[in-house]
């Protein structure tokens, strides 16, 4: 028997030494997780507390099949939409027609010397509604049907606020590069 | 040009794709309570259900009971309004003075005849009721209830009846009959157990892991009690459930325990020591304890003794064994078998238990002072144990009698989850108490 499957069935018969093993051992990649979603370390913090509570509580569920670790990020990513849906459902997401282009041309952006903690703070830096599709659509890998079934929003909103998104996000990546290069030169 | 959004997608992808940040402590503190909360409701709910099946159990036995007594084959009786004059019935055409009849379960309507139905034969004896004035009297007395029910006569009509009447007339013992209350059974007992416990451990198989480690445990104190209630089926068996608790536990030997560890374990690291016995692994949680084992490798820990020796160290040496304890809500379901029915009775008992998990300890004491160790990981939260034994009742009157029940109990399942295990303990306990029959 594997050590996870094994750890599983320790939480599974309440084992709270498995239950905290399974934590410390999941907990770092999934708040990485957590704050890409939030705007803040709070809401971070609340999303991580919600997450790995559902994960104990769903884990009869698990069906030893596929990854554990993706059954575990798929949780966490649907408990910050939760959050999400509940704290903006009354905003409307912009349509295509009032993006505005960059003013910078981002192909000439050198995105070189980043780090995925910079990354992570160009991410946080977006409107929420921007970083929640981009997440979706770029990291997890989701279409713009299903992104748009998750937000109830439209699969052209979708659409308009992923572009919006890597325009900011390009924008922001161009702003980072050159400040680093500008402390890198004196 | 490839598609630059996609570019930007690739890019924070891969940057963020081994990324971690290791969370607040708070968040692990948060979320361990809601675990052992939703744990908990768990548990009563699995409690809930368990004791719904003795419920249950009654429930059906007592319908079952009424519902036998009721559609009873024979002898039966039944009325019709055929009066006979007040003071005498009539049983086979021959006139019977009775000086008194009660008839506590019977019809409300006016009396009449009885008809007896023996049971296997077409037979069938017509015994004339007085009249409606001998019911009125004993109405006004007595509680009536509605429904068929059984004949109770003095034993002086007995004597003056031939044999055959005696075999209706003497269907209810003399020393039941009273004017007021009739003839009630008392089916339900509530009963108060204790018992102290001899618990130990035994385990199946040559290579079995938990084998090797039970030669070294000893049996501990050990103790069971709590309440339950009997319905009293028939006359001969009953079904007993109620709540015990119970606390069970074993000594494990050859473990030299010290305290003053705590000025050593920051410096050195995690401070956790892993103790195998057969019905688990103690873990240590008090960090100013060390423990090593002086027989063979049942103690895991980082401080091994080529790399800390707790003489040279100054730890002060407590005990040569490590207390380990259960405890045990326990839902029984068991039936009762009553061999001799007595002054003294003898029941035998047998039955099953449904045990839920609410407690375990380890510790060592000096000089009667408990320190405590830890806990023992990996525990079943419930387990199901199998009771037989024998009960001496003593009765001190129609009511309170004495219950001394020497019980063995045989753990069908193990207690722990120690990999290749089987250890299945069982214990010996002589249960004693009062029982008040209602």
């Amino acid at each position: 028997m594997s050590d996870i499957k094994q750890i599983i069935l320790g939480c599974l018969d309440g084992n709270r030494r498995d239950q905290e093993l399974l934590y410390r051992r999941h907990s770092s990649k999934l708040f990485a997780v957590c704050l890409q979603y939030s705007g803040n370390d709070e809401e971070a913090r609340d999303i991580l507390q919600e997450g790995f509570i559902k994960i104990f509580e769903n884990l009869h569920h698990y069906k030893h099949e596929g990854s554990f670790e993706g059954w575990m990020r798929r949780i966490v990513v649907n408990t910050a939409l939760e959050k999400f849906r509940s704290r903006h459902n009354l905003y409307r997401i912009d349509d295509i027609d009032t993006i505005t282009e960059p003013e910078s041309d981002p192909d000439n952006e050198d995105y070189a010397g980043l780090e995925a903690i910079d990354l992570l703070y160009i991410i946080r830096e977006l409107p929420p509604k921007y970083r929640m599709v981009f997440n979706l659509y770029a990291i997890e890998g989701y279409s713009h049907k299903e992104i748009g079934k998750m937000l109830h929003i439209s699969e052209g909103t979708s659409k308009s606020n992923l572009s919006r998104a890597r325009i900011i996000l390009q924008r922001r990546v161009g702003s980072y590069t050159g400040l680093k290069k500008k402390v890198v030169n004196g | 040009m490839a598609d630059r959004g996609t570019y930007v997608d690739i890019f924070f992808r891969n940057g963020l794709k081994e990324f971690e940040v290791l969370p607040p402590p708070e968040v692990w503190n948060n979320i361990q309570p809601v675990l052992r909360k939703k744990q908990r409701s768990l548990n009563i709910l699995r409690f809930a259900a368990i004791a719904a099946i003795p419920i249950s159990i009654s429930v059906f036995s007592f319908w079952l009971t009424t519902n036998i007594s009721k559609n009873f084959n024979g002898p039966s009786i039944s009325l019709n309004q055929d009066v006979i004059p007040a003071g005498s019935y009539v049983f086979k055409n021959r006139l019977i003075t009775a000086p008194k009849i009660e008839i506590p379960v019977i019809s409300n309507e006016t009396a009449g005849s009885i008809i007896i139905n023996e049971k296997n034969s077409s037979e069938q004896i017509n015994l004339k009721i007085p009249s409606s004035s001998l019911f009125s009297s004993f109405l006004k007395e007595g509680k009536p209830r509605k429904g068929n029910g059984t004949i109770v006569a003095r034993s002086d009509l007995v004597e003056n009846s031939s044999s055959a009447e005696k075999k209706y007339l003497s269907l209810i013992p003399e020393n039941s009959l009273s004017a007021n209350t009739g003839n009630v059974v008392n089916r339900w007992t509530i009963s108060a157990l204790a018992s102290p416990t001899y618990f130990s451990s035994t385990s199946f198989g040559k290579n079995d892991a938990s084998t090797d480690l039970a030669k070294n445990e000893k049996p501990a104190v050990s103790y069971a009690g709590g309440m339950a209630f009997s319905y009293k089926v028939n006359k001969r068996i009953s079904i007993r459930s109620g709540v015990y608790y119970s606390s069970v536990g074993q000594k494990i030997t050859g473990i030299s325990t010290y305290s003053g560890f705590r000025s050593y374990y920051a410096a050195k690291g995690s401070s956790e020591f892993s103790l195998q016995t057969s019905n688990g692994t103690i873990v240590s949680t008090n960090n100013d304890i060390f423990l090593r084992d002086n027989i063979s490798g049942r103690v895991i820990t980082r401080y091994s003794s080529d790399v800390f020796n707790p003489a040279k160290a100054d730890l002060t040496y407590l005990n040569n064994s490590v207390i380990q304890n259960f405890n045990y809500l326990e839902v029984p379901v068991v039936f009762k078998f009553k061999a001799i029915d007595s002054k003294i009775d003898l029941n035998l008992i047998g039955g099953l238990s449904y045990n839920m998990l609410v407690g375990n300890s380890a510790s060592t004491y000096v000089s009667g002072v408990k320190y405590s160790i830890g806990k023992t990981e990996g525990l079943s939260p419930v387990n199901f144990s199998s009771s037989f034994g024998l009960g001496f009742e003593y009765n001190f009157s129609g009511k309170v009698s004495l219950n001394i029940e020497p019980t063995l109990r045989y753990y069908l399942t193990p207690l722990g989850g120690l990999v290749g295990s089987t250890a299945h303990p069982y214990s010996f306990g002589v249960f004693s108490g009062l029982s008040y029959k209602f």
